[in-house]
C-alpha cells in the first residue's frame, strides 16, 4: 500500500536538527477512511454532521500539516452543550478491524456552560494499520471544557492523536490523558489562551514498552492577560521504548500577568529505552511567571532504601511506582466507569 | 561542547549574558555523556532589556554506555521590559535507565515589592533595580576572578543606567 509521509509536531523554535526533535515524521496511508465513532449523548449536548472538515479556524499541536491526514475527512461531528451538562459524552474508538481510518469532531461549549467528553480508543492486543482523531474545540466565557483521552489500543498500531482550540475570557480547558500502549502514538495539542483568565490544565501520563514510540507536542499560546497553563507529564519507559516530549509556554507580548509551569518525570524502567524531551518557554512580556522542570531517570536511593527496608523487593518497588505515575492521573478523571476501565486494563496488565 | 568521554568526567558550565537593545544573543551548551558515572552541571542566568533578544539552548545527551551519570540544568530569564525577549531551549536527550537528571527553569521580572523595600531603605529605583540584577547574576560574578567581578557588576550597574523613567 502506497503511503506519505508527514512532518508534524514541529517544535515553535527549532533546536539542533542533530538532536532530530524539531519535529516528527509519521507515515500515513495514501487512502483514509472516515471513521465514525460511537456514541453517548446526554441530553443537553446537540449533535450536527459538518461535511468534510471542521469549521473551526484554529491551530492544532500537528501544525498546518495535520490537514494532510485530517483534510480529506468525509464529515465531522460537532457537538454543542447548554447549560453545565454532568453527563459525560462519550465516544468510543474500537479500530479493531485495522482499517486505516481518520475522525474529526468539534466540541462547542458557548458561554458559562461546562462540557465533560470522554474518548475512548481502544482495539484488540494484535490491532494493526493506521487510525486518526483530530478534536478542535471552543470554549466561551466562563465556559470548561474537560476532555478525558484514554488510549489503548494494539501493539501494531499507528494513532494520531491532534487537539486543538480557543478559550474566551475565564475559560477552562481541561486535558487528561492516558497513553497505555500503541505501536506508534502521536500527539498534538495547542490550546490559544486568548481572552482574559483563561486556562489551560494537562494532566498526561504514559506506558511505553517493547520497542513503542510515543511523541508528544503541547503548546500553550498565551495571548490574553493573566492567563495561565499547567502542563504536567509522568510516565514509564521500558524495554527498547522511545518517547518524545515537547511542552511549550508561549508568552506572548500582550499577556500580562499570565502565569505557565511545566513539569515531566519520566522513570527509565529499562537500558534500552530512549528519552527525549524539550520543555521551552518563549517569553516576549515582561509581567510573567513561567517555570519548567523535569526529572528523569531511576527513583531516588533514600526512597529505594526506605521501601526495601520495608519489606518490598526493587522489581517491586519499581512496578508500584510505575503504577503509582498513572493512577494519579487516573484518579483526576471524573468519572467513576472510565476510571474502573483504566484499572481493570492495568490489572489485566499486571497479570500478563 | 563537552564530550565527557572518560569515566568519572565532569563538566561545568557557567554563564550569564545580558542582551540590551539591538542585542541578539543566542548561547548555550551541548554536553555528551558517554563514560560512566560522568556528571554535568550547567547553570545560566539572562538578563533581557532595550528590545533585546536572549536566547538560551542547550543539550545534555546521555549515551547508552554512559552508566550512573548525572547531569544538572538549570536556567533562569529576567525580563526588565516588554519589548525585550527571553526564549529558553533545552533540550535532553538520555538514552540508558542508570542515570540521574534534573532540570530547572525560570522567567520572571523583577518583583515590585522588592523595589519597593530597597527604596523604602533609601535608595533610587535605578540603584535598586541595579541592584536587583547584580544578585541575580551573583552566582556567577562569585565564580570569577575578583576584578572581572567588579568590572561585571560595573557594566550591569551602566547597563542599568537610564532604565526608570
Amino acid at each position: 500500500m502506497s503511503e506519505q509521509t508527514v512532518v508534524i509536531n514541529h517544535l515553535p523554535a527549532p533546536t539542533w536538527n542533530w538532536l532530530r526533535i524539531n519535529d516528527a515524521t509519521v507515515a500515513v496511508p495514501a487512502e483514509l477512511l472516515t471513521y465514525v465513532a460511537g456514541e453517548e449523548i446526554p441530553a443537553d449536548i446537540s449533535k450536527e454532521i459538518i461535511d468534510g472538515n471542521s469549521n473551526f479556524a484554529v491551530a492544532t499541536g500537528f501544525g498546518a500539516n495535520g490537514a494532510k491526514i485530517f483534510g480529506e475527512v468525509g464529515e465531522t461531528a460537532s457537538y454543542t452543550v447548554s447549560g453545565n451538562v454532568v453527563e459525560p459524552l462519550r465516544l468510543d474508538y474500537d479500530f479493531s478491524d485495522g482499517a486505516n481510518c481518520v475522525n474529526t469532531v468539534d466540541f462547542h461549549v458557548p458561554d458559562d456552560s461546562e462540557m465533560l467528553v470522554i474518548q475512548h480508543f481502544h482495539s484488540e492486543k494484535n490491532g494493526f494499520g493506521f487510525a486518526g482523531v483530530q478534536s478542535k474545540y471552543e470554549v466561551g466565557k466562563n465556559a470548561k471544557l474537560t476532555l478525558v483521552q484514554i488510549q489503548m489500543l494494539g501493539d501494531d498500531l499507528t494513532f494520531c492523536n491532534d487537539i486543538g482550540g480557543t478559550c474566551d475570557e475565564s475559560g477552562e480547558f481541561r486535558l487528561i490523558q492516558l497513553t497505555l500502549s500503541g505501536k506508534q502514538t502521536y500527539i498534538g495539542s495547542n490550546c490559544a489562551l486568548a481572552g482574559k483568565r483563561s486556562c489551560n490544565n494537562v494532566d498526561m501520563a504514559y506506558i511505553v514498552s517493547d520497542d513503542h514510540v510515543l511523541d508528544m507536542n503541547y503548546v500553550a499560546d498565551h495571548t490574553g492577560k493573566k492567563t495561565a497553563c499547567v502542563i504536567n507529564a509522568a510516565g514509564v519507559l521500558r524495554n527498547q521504548a522511545k518517547k518524545v516530549f515537547r511542552g511549550t509556554i508561549d508568552f506572548k507580548r500582550g499577556c500580562a500577568g499570565a502565569t505557565g509551569a511545566e513539569v515531566e518525570d519520566v522513570l527509565l524502567m529499562d537500558d534500552g529505552v530512549i528519552n527525549q524531551t524539550i520543555p521551552l518557554i518563549l517569553c516576549s512580556e515582561e509581567d510573567v511567571e513561567g517555570t519548567h522542570g523535569a526529572t528523569i531517570g531511576k527513583l531516588n536511593d533514600d526512597l529505594l532504601f526506605y521501601l526495601e527496608s520495608r519489606g518490598l523487593d526493587l522489581k517491586e518497588i519499581y512496578e508500584m511506582m510505575a503504577r503509582a505515575r498513572v493512577d494519579a492521573v487516573c484518579n483526576l478523571i471524573p468519572d467513576v466507569a472510565t476510571r474502573e476501565l483504566v484499572e481493570n486494563y492495568l490489572g489485566k496488565e499486571e497479570e500478563d | 561542547m563537552s564530550v565527557l568521554q572518560g569515566d568519572n568526567s565532569r563538566c561545568e558550565f557557567t554563564g550569564v549574558t545580558f542582551a540590551g537593545h539591538g542585542q541578539n544573543l543566542d548561547t548555550g551548551t551541548k554536553v555528551v555523556h558517554v563514560g560512566k558515572n560522568t556528571s554535568s552541571y550547567i547553570n545560566t542566568k539572562s538578563i533581557s532589556k532595550s528590545d533585546g533578544i536572549s536566547t538560551f539552548r542547550s543539550a545534555v545527551v546521555v549515551g547508552q554506555n554512559a552508566k550512573g551519570s548525572k547531569s544538572s540544568v538549570s536556567c533562569e530569564s529576567l525580563m526588565l521590559d516588554d519589548i525585550s525577549r527571553s526564549d529558553t531551549i533545552p533540550a535532553m536527550d538520555i538514552r540508558t535507565d542508570d542515570v540521574d537528571i534534573g532540570h530547572e527553569a525560570k522567567i520572571g521580572r523583577i518583583s515590585d515589592d522588592v523595589v519597593f523595600y530597597l527604596m523604602s531603605r533609601g535608595m533610587s529605583e535605578e540603584d535598586a533595580k541595579a541592584l536587583i540584577v547584580s544578585g541575580f547574576a551573583d552566582n556567577v560574578s562569585k565564580e570569577l576572578p575578583l576584578e572581572y567581578a567588579v568590572e561585571m557588576n560595573n557594566l550591569i550597574r551602566l547597563e542599568m543606567k537610564g532604565t526608570v523613567g
